[in-house]
């Protein structure tokens, strides 16, 4: 019976380790449900965003400032 | 074998950070270069004139939020507060103003008049929303995108009907440029009523969103609507209400906005409802529906009015401000929905 | 324990677009006892509750409670009214806290506002009555499954209703908290509640029972007192047929190893870990498990659509790497995903649309697809899978849900593939066309098919697997190879395995 209990916890507590706090998946649907994207592909989006901000900012500063 | 884990762990955990958090690292950057650049960006006159700026955008948004916690949107909003503006402009003009609308009041009105009006006009529009959203279970996006031409149409309308032809309303009386550019001395500052009125929608709104039935209604429909239905929420009725709430807020902050801009033509407000629905994703209202928070709100739309600002005063061309808005708006929501990516 | 009736649903008939879901059925509910509703997969159990709760308005029949005709029109009316309900699909708001779930639509207040403390306390005494250890202030979505279901039954249990209907309240709760909700359930009874107990575990039913109703394509079939009936009197009622009828003879024979599995692990969890098993030629492996065993991720890992964290996949000798879909159907794989509706179908196309969709490449004539060669190979789907439909061109949506499933099957036999996962395959079919399905299978493994089968229903796997691989919260409780007698009691064996590792 102890045994079943240990596997059981140590079963639980990994299961709530790893799941990580910031994808809060919900069971039910949701407006981003069909989203087919993959994890890899979203980052690399993001990434890419945040480059082209970076950019642009630079970009306009400088134009601004050789004015 | 236990410490590769741990070291692939710090780099995953690190990752996520940066993602999840990648929208303030890009405006921190943005703001120690600006005031690298220009150090006279940090003062506190920069500070409130920000603020000032923000507190009618920010009352839009207070309204756009609940819209978009409902996991819906609302493009009629900038066209709605323009109607609504209009209205208040028309019944606060000067009357010593020849060419004004109404050459009939010899009096100014009690700014209360105008006020109500401009609540009547938004509810009126925001129940339109509502109905359309709550009875005839369109989606909110399709709705409020007829309702936009509706009210801009309507304000066509209504500003050509002055007798000398279409022109902008302005030349408002002392009484109400006063009650909505006038300022409390505080020390050696002083504090905009704007910032205030702001102040109190907010705190309002967040009494609604926090401590009211209707509140957590909202909440659960957005996040789930099958579980509040199932456990006897009255849908419509909620969501009704939740534009209700949204109509008054709009008709406040377009009362307010015409004072501020002191004109109002058939083209104020609009893209405000951009601005607004920006504000809200960048601070955390989530388009998936049932998450938001209103200190949330406040700060995506303050950050959105800093990004505005500092971008002006280091004098960047414009147009290349409209295309770094665009990216930043786009980025909030990747990362929104990165949230929502199942990991598979 | 009285002889009143405090429920009595009559001739209740329910239709939805294409299929009559509830056909004179009935139920009579006794003050202070437990009635457990009886049934398979698409019997109408749910359909007849959710028309008590007022979730559906039934279209004929009619409903009382203590006397009085009724009907409800929405959830609320039935809360007023005494009606509660732990519902199967837990309808719960993940992103919000324990406690605002549990009085959703009910909140206390305190002049106008929300009374968050009383909220809190409210709560504690709730959980404090029924023993259960959770934060009230904690985001239900952070809950385990099993924490859950626990929290649903406490929200129906607090409204203090007269009539409790449970719907499948056990499938994700370990046997620790079954018995602790049967302790729930039998203070229940004895403060007069009457309660409808909705399950397929059969020794729970005949364990908390004091009536069993038994229905069967949304008919009532059959009432009787729990203590007069066995586990195979009530398999019989519900299927119609003795079990023997139900499958088709098995004629398969099995050859030699076709694909290895060794080690397989899922990389985000919670999904399988450190599976290993091997599929013959023509054989038919099932796989058993409770909800939650992660099955499902154990196909979508073989297929590609999940990621690997470790593990390695044989094929005929050769180590392959199944990347993503299109590399699996490349080597052979075929998988048949559990929601024919959400992600199988696509429902406003044609039959022509959805049988040729996974195979595209192969009507390539000079870059353009090929009209001729798709109509020629539709025909063929719905010849050999014996689809009833008007034309190949009808919308699938139209179609029976046991016909959409066939032409699924179709779509991924066009490919030829050697390995086929199917993930409850039939799932929603009615019992004819499960039969027909069933014989599909049996002669692709004649074909000398390798077939793996996810399933939850234990009498489908008995019946036509060769071996059945029980998972157990992720990993593998062991294998039954079906040629060996289990004295009959395969059933029991495969449950106990199932809650190995819980």
């Amino acid at each position: 019976m102890d045994d079943e209990q240990k596997v059981k916890a140590e079963a639980e507590q990994e299961e709530n380790q790893e799941l990580p706090n910031t994808t809060l998946m919900s069971m039910k649907e949701n407006v981003y449900d069909h989203l087919n994207v993959s994890l890899k592909t979203m980052n690399r989006v993001i990434a890419l965003l945040v480059i082209a901000i970076i950019v642009f900012t630079t970009f306009g500063i400088w134009q601004a400032h050789i004015k | 074998m236990g410490e590769t884990k741990t070291r692939k762990w710090d780099k995953e955990r690190i990752n996520e950070f940066l993602l999840n958090y990648a929208l303030y690292i890009i405006l921190g950057i943005m703001i120690i270069v600006v005031i690298c650049i220009n150090p006279k960006f940090l003062s506190v006159s920069n500070f409130i004139k920000i603020l000032t700026q923000a507190s009618t955008r920010g009352i839009l948004a207070l309204g756009v939020a609940g819209m978009i916690v409902l996991a819906g949107t609302d493009l009629s909003a900038g066209r709605i507060l323009g109607c609504c503006a209009a209205v208040s402009a028309s019944l606060v003009q000067s009357v010593t103003y020849a060419s004004r609308m109404y050459p009939g009041i010899t009096e100014d009105l009690p700014l209360i008049l105008p006020l109500l009006a401009s609540i009547t006009i938004g509810v009126i529009f925001c129940m339109i929303n509502g109905f359309g959203v709550a009875k005839l279970k369109l989606h909110a996006f399709i709705v409020s995108l007829g309702t936009q031409l509706i009210a801009f149409g309507c304000t066509c309308i209504y500003i050509d009907s002055q007798e000398g032809g279409a022109q902008a309303i302005s030349s408002f009386n002392e009484k109400f440029i006063n009650f909505v550019n006038g300022s409390f001395p505080i020390g050696n500052f002083k504090l905009p009523y704007l910032i205030c009125y702001f102040a109190i929608a907010a705190v309002v709104v967040w009494i609604i969103w926090n401590k009211t039935t209707l509140g957590k209604n909202m909440f659960a429909i957005g996040g789930n609507m099958e579980a509040a239905a199932v456990s006897g929420v009255n849908i419509s009725r909620s969501i009704m209400g939740v534009y209700l709430v949204a109509g008054v807020l709009y008709g406040i902050a377009a009362f307010l906005e015409a004072g501020r801009i002191q004109s109002v033509n058939t083209g104020t407000g609009l893209n405000y409802d951009l601005d607004a629905i920006s504000g809200c994703v960048i601070g955390g209202v989530s388009f998936a529906g049932g998450v938001g928070t209103i200190p949330g709100v406040i700060i995506g739309v303050i950050i959105l009015q800093v990004i505005n600002y500092s971008l002006n005063f280091l004098g960047v061309n414009p147009y290349l401000q409209y295309i770094i808005k665009g990216l930043i708006i786009i980025l909030a929501v990747s990362i929104d929905v990165r949230k929502y990516i199942a990991k598979k | 324990m009285g002889t009143e009736y405090v429920l009595e649903m009559e001739g209740i008939e329910k239709k939805f677009p294409g299929v009559k879901a509830l056909d004179g059925a009935q139920l009579m509910l006794r003050k202070g006892t437990v009635h457990s509703l009886m049934g398979e997969n698409g019997a109408g159990k749910s359909t007849l509750m959710k028309c008590l709760f007022g979730i559906y308005q039934e279209d004929a029949g009619s409903i009382k409670i203590e006397g009085t005709e009724i009907r409800f029109d929405n959830p609320k009316q039935a809360l007023d009214h005494g009606v509660a309900m732990v519902h199967q699909e837990l309808n719960q708001v993940l992103r919000r806290s324990v406690m605002e779930n549990i009085w959703l639509g009910r909140f206390p207040k305190k002049m106008g506002f929300i009374d968050h403390e009383k909220m809190y306390e409210d709560t504690l005494e709730v959980f404090k009555d029924l023993n259960i250890e959770v934060d009230p202030k904690m985001l239900i979505g952070k809950l385990s499954v099993s924490q859950r279901q626990m929290v649903e039954i406490a929200k129906a249990v607090s409204y203090n209703a007269k009539i409790l209907v449970l719907d499948e309240p056990t499938s994700s709760l370990t046997k620790q908290e079954v018995e602790h909700l049967f302790g729930i359930i039998n203070r229940l009874r004895q403060r007069g509640v009457g309660m409808i107990y909705i399950s397929h575990k059969m020794e729970e039913i005949l364990q908390i029972s004091d009536d069993v109703t038994v229905m069967r394509d949304g008919k009532w079939i059959a009432t009787k007192q729990a203590k007069d009936l066995t586990t195979d009197e009530i398999i019989k009622l519900m299927v119609g047929r003795s079990l023997t009828n139900r499958f088709p003879p098995k004629t398969n024979e099995i050859g030699d190893v076709l694909l290895e599995v060794k080690g397989l692990t899922g990389k985000y969890m919670p999904t399988c870990m450190d599976v290993s098993f091997n599929l013959h030629k023509g054989e038919i492996l099932g796989i058993a498990g409770l909800v939650g065993s992660k099955r499902t991720e154990l196909l979508e890992t073989l297929f590609g659509t999940a990621h690997k964290e470790k593990g390695e996949v044989i094929l005929h000798g050769k180590p392959i790497k199944n990347r993503n879909a299109k590399e699996a159907i490349k080597n052979g794989f075929a998988l048949l995903t559990e929601e024919r509706r959400a992600t199988g179908i696509i429902p406003l196309q044609s039959i022509i649309f959805n049988s040729v969709l996974a195979n595209l490449s192969a009507y390539k004539k000079r870059g353009f697809l090929s009209d001729k060669k798709m109509e020629e190979d539709t025909t063929w789907v719905i010849d050999s899978m014996k689809v009833k439909t008007p034309s190949s061109k009808t919308h699938i949506k139209s179609l029976s849900g046991g016909n959409q499933q066939k032409v699924i099957i179709g779509r991924w036999l066009l490919t030829s593939p050697e390995v086929l996962l199917l993930d409850e395959p039939t799932r929603g079919i009615d019992v004819g066309a499960k039969y027909e399905i069933y014989q599909l299978i049996i002669d692709l493994a004649n074909k000398g098919k390798g077939i793996v089968m996810v399933s939850s229903e234990m009498p489908e796997l008995i019946g036509i697997c060769d071996r059945i691989l029980v998972m157990s919260n992720g990993k593998v409780a062991g294998i039954l190879d079906m040629k060996k007698d289990y004295a009959g009691n395969a059933q029991e064996e495969i449950m106990r395995l199932a809650a190995k590792y819980i």
